[in-house]
């Protein structure tokens, strides 16, 4: 593994808590995108 | 807080998991979605044609019996056709050319058919019920085309709904 592995690694188990949210929030998002009602 | 020189690795990992979450939460909709709209309708069917059979035992049932029992088994045979038929199978429903006894039925008692829908149903000589409970799946592929969002009346269930209310009114 290069140094950009490790990087991210690092990065990964530093700051998980933010992909964490975001990946929630893309849940959500991607949910609610099938929800809107169709057109009559 | 995040240090500068993380900024744009961070904000690039944030957006990737954003996306990856969008993409899993839209399948899974759309799994669920499937899961929900499976046909299920058959023990609704019998348990219904019981309850009626008990009650009409006096009157003249046998021929109306008949008729849902013709319609539930074309939506069994439905059931066991593949959902998504190859497009060369469409095919143009039966219609009619105007309303039996001049009268057509309340075709937006099934949900998800408005005022649009039902206009446009009968202008493809589509009246009653009974029609729409005869439809196959190649009907459905060519009216899907025409007068629905694809996948909507399946989804939907405008057929089972159509059986149900068939059933009621016969």
């Amino acid at each position: 593994m290069g140094p950009f592995g490790a990087t991210l690694l690092f990065l990964l188990g530093y700051y998980w808590p933010f992909m964490a949210v975001a990946a929630l929030v893309g849940l959500v998002t991607g949910w609610l995108s099938l929800s809107r009602r169709e057109p009559e | 807080m995040i240090p500068l020189d993380h900024i744009i690795e961070v904000a690039l990992l944030v957006l990737a998991a954003y996306l990856g979450g969008c993409l899993i939460g839209y399948g899974a909709h759309l799994a669920v979605r499937a899961y929900k709209s499976r046909p299920q309708l058959a023990p609704a069917i019998a348990a219904r044609e019981e309850k009626s059979s008990k009650t009409t035992k006096t009157a003249p049932a046998p021929a109306t019996r008949s008729a849902a029992r013709r319609l539930a088994s074309a939506v069994e045979r439905e059931d066991t056709e593949p959902v998504q038929a190859p497009a060369s199978s469409q095919l143009r429903p039966p219609d009619l050319p105007a309303p039996r006894d001049g009268k057509a039925d309340n075709l937006r008692a099934i949900k998800g058919i408005g005022p649009k829908t039902e206009s446009a149903l009968n202008d493809l000589g589509i009246y009653h019920y009974d029609q729409i409970a005869a439809w196959t799946g190649a009907h459905i592929d060519w009216l899907e085309g025409r007068i629905a969002v694809k996948g909507r009346i399946r989804r939907e269930q405008w057929v089972e709904q159509a059986v149900l209310l068939a059933t009621a009114i016969a």
